[in-house]
């Protein structure tokens, strides 16, 4: 069963360290407001910021070129993006790339590292809300995979929220995955959507 | 200015043992919330409380500019602002008035306390209460839109805070006074709570009460906050519940 | 500087958690007050107040003026505190802060709800009402502006005389009657540092403290309060401080009288 939590509702009687909620004399209160599936002891954001990891694969727009061959990168509303590439890498960025790369370092949370660039070309960039990324996934890809090979496009998705989407059906996609975003919440949600796309509904 | 002629033509505000509008002493103005009625902010809210029309934006965090920066955490800017078309009399001053730099300033440090400011350091939350209609306790009222607006945009906080006014109008202490009630009674006293354990986060007043009239006060205010808490609540979860109601009827 | 403060900070926590303070006082102890009156003869009323190393002083000045439309027999209070730029290495000069708006408004409203000054007493002729501007500047802080500024401000009160009013003129030579109040109140303020709460904290307090509270209030009734700074309180808590502030009443107020 899930139930909707709300930012200091008590969610467990007993100490535990999930995301997205606190502490307080060995209780465990909800941060946000999310859904609390009692099943599996999780919580699941409704609504949700970034908060960068290591490895995470982010999407952002090239906005300047720094020094020794690094280009900063707009990433988010606050955390910046620095992109490191290597010497051997005879790619060059310009203004307003869309690029992908994973977090190699974080900085006091506000800026981070990113390696492995690779750039999206020809596609459209759009932005969910970073709480729908896992539903947008789906469990071991098979949402995003889905979503592809139905609608012959190719999607990255940055954990900071950017989808980039390139194909003659990107329109198609996106209409998915908003749809995606705006019922995250509600079970059978990759059947839908699978209707959706195998019915051209 | 020392304003005593208004006490001159002072309405009647208890008739019957009812107050002017004919609510009882503990009971509260209707109060209804929306959430997320902004597309542009992060998140957002629209409350109704009593004739009270008050719309809050939250943007952020974003970066936040140098001079207002802390490398260690974010920084809460609440902005409280009535619209020059808001009040029944006169046109409203477009710059922040005095009175409205100090609700601010106690704004933000209400949400200062709540939200998870050590998760975005370097960065500014903004929250924007603009005060289209004033009927009485607009800061509280503010405040408890706010709140809305901030688990809305999904910003991680302790608590969802609610914010009330109590007052005493003649010998009675009440809940929630409106225009009328707020100009001619004795004594407003708002406070915002932290539900979680009834923490006082903002209490500011003046006028004149006793000791027991206080404990009178913050007993009311606890027992209505639990009714303007669940409204908070199902302001936020109902968009949500809307999605899900759609697929459940078919 | 940040990294002195955080160090003291910490200082000033580590001692109140064995219920101790810096200057050694008692948690709910006011440091020493010093009040002189009447050091500014230009003004009708004055007042310095040495709350510890806190100096602030308060002059009353009373102005002929028009009376507002809707109240055509009463006249005008009009209190402000400032921070002047010596007071303090961080203070600057230029428009208001939000915290020096706090102040202002809150010692304002302290004397103005407990209607120390009765309005209809500034009353002159028809169009002819006294306006009594109260200015407090701070001069050195040390911590607790709140509380030495209202005890300043009641204290320049206590000295103002009326200038006699002459051929629609007001005589700034010839000062007679003692302007009449109706009422003291007395403030004090409380800092909470941790889950410790104390009287009057002094700079190094207030640089720890995550909330304050200031409690306004005259012989029978509570006037005025304000929380301020992030930190909370329990209602436990306001409660027992309020019974405080009207422990520490009497005392006060005789010092701002008898000065």
């Amino acid at each position: 069963m899930r139930h909707f939590v709300f930012p200091g509702e008590m969610i467990l009687n007993s100490p535990s360290e999930l995301n997205y909620t606190y502490i307080k004399d060995d209780k465990t209160y909800s941060k946000i407001l999310g859904l609390f599936d009692e099943s599996s002891n999780s919580l699941i954001p409704l609504k949700s910021i970034w908060q960068p990891r290591l490895n995470d694969k982010v999407i952002g727009v090239i906005s300047s070129k720094g020094r020794n061959g690094s280009y900063d990168l707009e990433i988010n509303q606050y955390i910046k993006g620095v992109l490191l590439t290597d010497r051997r890498d005879r790619q060059r960025y310009y203004i307003g790339d869309i690029v992908e790369g994973t977090v190699k370092e974080i900085e006091r949370r506000k800026t981070v590292i990113l390696e492995k660039p690779m750039l999206l070309k020809n596609g459209i960039l759009m932005k969910i809300n970073t709480a729908k990324i896992p539903r947008l996934m789906g469990k071991e890809n098979t949402m995003i995979n889905e979503l592809t090979d139905l609608t012959d496009t190719k999607i990255a998705v940055g954990k900071n929220g950017y989808v980039w989407i390139m194909g003659e059906n990107k329109n198609r996609a996106i209409e998915a995955i908003l749809r995606i975003d705006r019922e995250a919440h509600v079970p059978g949600l990759t059947n839908r959507i699978k209707d959706m796309l195998e019915n051209k509904e | 200015m020392i304003n005593l002629a208004s006490s001159l033509n002072k309405p009647e505000l208890i008739v019957n043992g009812k107050r002017i509008d004919g609510r009882d002493f503990n009971e509260l103005r209707p109060l209804k919330i929306e959430a997320g009625v902004l597309k542009n902010a992060d998140g957002s809210a629209y409350e109704e409380w009593g004739d009270n029309k008050v719309l809050v934006a939250v943007y952020g965090p974003k970066e936040a500019p140098r001079y207002l920066a802390d490398p260690n955490k974010a920084v809460i800017k609440a902005k409280y602002s009535m619209a020059s078309f808001s009040g029944l009399n006169g046109h409203g001053r477009s710059n922040p008035s005095r009175r409205e730099i100090e609700i601010s300033k106690v704004t933000s440090d209400v949400f200062s306390n709540v939200v998870d400011l050590a998760q975005f350091p370097g960065s500014e939350i903004d929250i924007d209460i603009e005060i289209l209609q004033s009927d009485g306790g607009t800061r509280a009222a503010g405040i408890t839109a706010a709140s809305v607006a901030l688990a809305n945009a999904g910003i991680p906080m302790k608590d969802l805070v609610y914010a009330v006014s109590a007052a005493r109008i003649e010998d009675k202490v009440s809940i929630d006074v409106n225009m009328i009630e707020d100009n001619y009674s004795d004594a407003d006293i708002p406070f915002a709570i932290s539900p979680r354990n009834n923490d006082v986060l903002l209490l500011q007043f003046d006028g004149g009460v006793t000791r027991e009239q206080m404990k009178e006060a913050e007993n009311m205010v606890i027992e209505a906050g639990k009714t303007i808490s669940k409204i908070q609540k199902d302001a936020l979860k109902k968009s949500y519940e809307e999605v899900s109601k759609q697929y459940e009827e078919k | 500087m940040d990294a002195i403060l955080t160090m003291k900070s910490k200082y000033i926590r580590d001692l109140l958690e064995s219920g101790k303070r810096e200057d050694s006082r008692e948690l709910y102890d006011f440091r020493d007050i010093k009040i002189k009156k009447g050091l500014i003869p230009h003004a009708e009323g004055s007042a310095q107040v040495d709350l510890g190393d806190t100096r602030v002083i308060a002059g009353v000045k009373m102005v002929l003026e028009s009376p507002h439309e809707d109240t055509p027999n009463e006249g005008n209070f009009i209190l402000s505190v400032s921070l002047l730029p010596m007071a303090n290495a961080d203070y600057e000069s230029g428009p208001p802060s939000p915290e020096e708006v706090e102040l202002s408004r809150v010692v304002d409203r302290g004397i103005r709800s407990a209607v120390a000054i009765d309005p209809t007493s500034l009353f002159i002729e028809e169009g002819k009402v006294w306006s009594v501007y109260v200015d407090v500047y701070v001069l050195n802080y040390a911590g607790n502006i709140f509380d030495a500024s209202s005890i300043a401000a009641m204290a320049a009160l206590e000295n103002a005389k009326i200038p006699e009013y002459k051929d629609g003129k007001a005589n700034y030579e010839n000062r007679k009657t003692k302007l009449k109040l109706n009422n003291m109140i007395t403030s004090t303020t409380f800092a909470k540092i941790g889950d410790k709460i104390i009287l009057d904290p002094n700079a190094d307090e207030e640089a720890a403290m995550d909330a304050r509270f200031t409690v306004q209030i005259d012989d029978k009734q509570i006037r005025a309060l304000q929380k301020g700074l992030s930190g909370s309180f329990s209602m436990d808590e306001i409660n027992k401080l309020i019974d405080i502030s009207f422990d520490k009443h009497k005392e006060l107020k005789g010092i701002i009288e008898k000065s």
